[in-house]
């Protein structure tokens, strides 16, 4: 067994060399990536987080549907596919900016989701080690996540190393307002046409009733508030259109969830009353064109809100 | 429990630790803590369900004894076994499936049934372990087999955790004389099994889950994804599967041998066969082996000529389709493999040596037919064969490139490896002692910062369904 134990830890010794250096090289590269949906425009991020005076955060609806160049130079929107409330929370450990404007994407079947549990809030891990507060972020809402990525440094990498290494080869930047329009190729706007003609109900998808709000999307929600509140930042949480709509007492719910705890949110998922496909790219997603007259529409609703100047 | 969770993690090198160091490796002793881990291994997912697996425990334990004991009615107490073990699979699998397929039945003649059907879960692995039960009275009935008096080993035999949930299924033959003799620490067990469980993360968390993450949205949703997107998808499936259900299989293995136990081999690189016949001797030897022995030979075999020969492959695939999941799916599946064995052995087109040509048909076949074990029902079948062959491929492939791209990372390693064990004609299971000890330090390294840096997130091992 002697020998046995030896191999083991002569085994284990040599992953964690191999670990550290591997590590070391994709962090190295990591930092130098400005390129991409994923690390390129975190890194992106982190150098204007505290210069912008306008943050969009959100899921692929936030970054298809608001086109921050409508708002001027000073914003940029940070949304990014699949991503969801935790995911903004930890965005929000790492503002310090006093006074800006923070608005939060949210989905009416995600604030009723018991099955969430936050973790694409751990897509971050990563940045923890060069962000005091976004490591404090970590430790105090994945501490075994944050407790493993101190033994084994290539843990946050996971399923970053191959998007690091090839973007770290492309010398190209993420354009500056951080908004990707979408403009459907002829054979996506015949599949949604076609998908639109035969669906015949796309009414509260994914929420089940008697409605209860899910426990981490409210743990996650509170503490956006909470760094809101220490920055004196105006937070705003809303919804964009979609095609996939919600009866009234889910819109009554989830307003009463945001009013209760005296935060702003703006529901527009009816927005778009007509059902005009050019102004789509499938059920939940906006066309460009789409996304231009959203974006004219929650500029004015945040002016009238007193959010932003009135125009 | 899953393999691959934490709980896992801190489950077994507890269960490892608190094994070895019994003292003079004392067997009963290792027995009971064994069966009290298989069950806390098993009751972790639902601890309701430790009842059907003590109930078939003690039923084939006291069967076994009458059987040997029994001068006239060995039968009967066979069919005892039988019924119990078939039954609880009936009510628990099967039931639902046979009352919608009577009330569909009934609807294709115009006439509306109502029969209730029954609102239970499927126990996880109750198709693995009442086939482990009931083999065992089988072989006690065939005079092939002692039966144990040791109701521990016995019950440790039937709930024994590697192996528990998804297989490999383990003959009484194999396991039980193991589980009544000492165990010793051997450093070649430790080498071999830590090297299969690292290939088995490796296979189950990169590689296939992976292509699950790539996939799933695709056999959900057939309809609205162009043809080159499904074929991607056929394609990847077959690898989906067998890099789960193998890596699976490595996990269990391994587990098994770093206690000291030797299980038989499970999967032997089955797209690497040049038939549909070879195909079955390297895929899930442990439930094609079963259906041979306890059915298929039963049935007559090839001892009763030409027309039952192909009857009895034809049924034994069928059944073996079924003896998979509850839908008509399973079964036409099965089906499809019993037309192609029958045709291989008719034809005589069993090829004698490795043969590229034969063995890309084989996989094209094979990957043809998983379809209808992936898609979610008939429909969905039906609308993935007529993108697949109706194209156009002129689109491109639509969904998350850099998924696509660590998913081609982890799939080419795993099939260089495969390559290299068959070029080599090396096993698995005995790979790890081959090693020195400096290049298995770097290659486990290796595996493991793979494994760190490219799994996915955490999804059921598809066979836990069966």
């Amino acid at each position: 067994m002697k020998k046995s134990i030896l191999l083991f830890f002569g085994t284990l010794l040599t992953f964690l060399i191999f670990d550290r250096i591997v590590t070391m090289v994709i962090s190295n590269a990591e930092k130098k990536i400005f390129i991409g949906s994923s690390i390129g425009k975190v890194n992106q991020f982190s150098k204007v987080k505290d210069s912008v005076d306008v943050l969009v955060l959100g899921s692929s609806r936030a970054l298809h549907h608001v086109d921050t160049r409508n708002f001027g130079e000073s914003a940029f929107n940070i949304g990014a596919d699949g991503k969801k409330v935790a995911y903004c929370a930890a965005l929000s450990s790492m503002l310090q900016k006093k006074g800006q404007i923070v608005l939060v994407h949210i989905d009416h079947n995600r604030v009723f989701d018991k099955d969430y549990e936050g973790r694409d809030g751990k897509g971050l891990l990563y940045k923890a080690e060069s962000n005091e507060n976004l490591s404090e972020f970590y430790k105090t809402k994945f501490p075994t996540e944050y407790f493993i990525s101190k033994g084994v440094h290539s843990y946050p990498y996971n399923g970053k190393a191959l998007i690091i290494l090839k973007n770290f080869l492309v010398k190209d930047s993420v354009n500056q307002s951080g908004y990707e329009p979408i403009f459907p190729t002829e054979e996506q706007k015949a599949v949604f046409a076609n998908m639109f003609k035969e669906e015949k109900s796309q009414m509260n998808i994914g929420i089940t009733k008697p409605l209860s709000i899910g426990d981490e999307f409210e743990k996650y929600v509170d503490y956006i508030q909470e760094t809101a509140v220490a920055n004196g930042s105006k937070l705003v949480f809303f919804t964009s259109p979609s095609l996939s709509k919600v009866d009234g007492e889910v819109h009554d719910k989830v307003g009463k969830f945001f009013e209760n705890r005296g935060i702003l949110y703006l529901d527009h998922l009816d927005y778009f009353e007509n059902q005009d496909l050019t102004l789509w790219k499938d059920y939940t997603h906006l066309s460009a064109k789409g996304a231009n007259l959203y974006t004219g529409f929650l500029k004015a609703q945040l002016a009238e809100h007193g959010v932003l100047p009135a125009q | 429990m899953l393999f691959n969770s934490l709980a896992f993690l801190i489950f077994f090198p507890t269960v490892f630790i608190l094994y070895w160091s019994i003292p003079n490796n004392k067997i009963k002793t290792q027995n009971v803590l064994l069966l009290i881990a298989s069950y806390v291994f098993y009751g972790w997912w639902d601890w309701r369900f430790l009842s059907l697996i003590a109930f078939s425990t003690v039923v084939d334990y006291f069967v076994g004894l009458q059987i040997a004991n029994a001068k006239n009615n060995r039968k009967r107490w066979l069919l005892v076994s039988v019924f119990v073990n078939l039954g609880l699979l009936a009510t628990f699998k099967y039931f639902n499936f046979f009352i919608e397929s009577w009330i569909e039945l009934w609807s294709l003649i115009g006439l509306e049934t109502h029969v209730g059907t029954l609102n239970i879960v499927l126990p996880v692995g109750i198709s693995f372990y009442t086939f482990q039960t009931m083999s065992y009275s089988i072989d006690i009935y065939r005079k092939e087999l002692q039966p144990t008096k040791d109701f521990i080993a016995f019950s440790t035999f039937v709930s024994f955790f590697p192996q528990l949930v998804a297989g490999p299924i383990e003959r009484a033959s194999n396991l039980i004389p193991q589980l009544l003799t000492k165990r010793e620490w051997k450093h070649e067990n430790f080498k071999n099994g830590f090297f299969q469980i690292c290939i088995g993360f490796f296979r189950k968390v990169v590689v296939a889950d992976s292509i699950g993450a790539l996939i799933d949205g695709v056999y959900n949703e057939p309809g609205i994804h162009n043809s080159t997107t499904i074929g991607l998808a056929v394609f990847l499936y077959s690898f989906q599967i067998y890099f789960d259900f193998s890596g699976y299989s490595d996990i269990a293995i391994g587990t098994a041998k770093l206690l000291g136990f030797q299980f038989k081999r499970n999967f032997n690189l089955p797209y690497f066969s040049t038939s549909i016949t070879e195909f079955w001797r390297r895929w899930h030897i442990s439930l094609s082996s079963w259906l041979r022995d306890y059915l298929y030979i039963p049935l007559g075999g090839n001892r009763k000529g030409t027309v039952m020969l192909y009857r009895n492959l034809f049924l034994t695939m069928l059944l073996g389709g079924l003896w998979h999941g509850s839908s008509w799916n399973f079964v036409i599946w099965g089906m499809f493999h019993g037309i192609l064995l029958a045709i291989e052995r008719g034809f005589g087109l069993i090829p004698k040596k490795y043969n590229l040509f034969n063995n890309l048909l084989t996989f094209f076949l094979v990957t043809l037919i998983w379809i209808f074990f992936r898609a979610l029902d008939f429909g969905d079948a039906k609308i993935i064969f007529q993108k697949l062959f109706t194209g156009p491929y002129r689109e491109l492939y639509i969904g998350d490139i850099g998924l696509l791209v660590s998913t081609f990372y982890g799939l080419t390693l795993a099939l260089l490896f495969d390559l290299y064990l068959f070029r080599k004609g090396l096993f698995l299971e005995d790979l790890g002692n081959r090693i020195k000890n400096v290049a298995f330090a770097l290659a486990i390294s290796f595996i493991v910062l793979n494994i760190i840096l490219f799994y996915s997130s955490a999804s059921n091992f598809i066979y836990f369904q069966f």
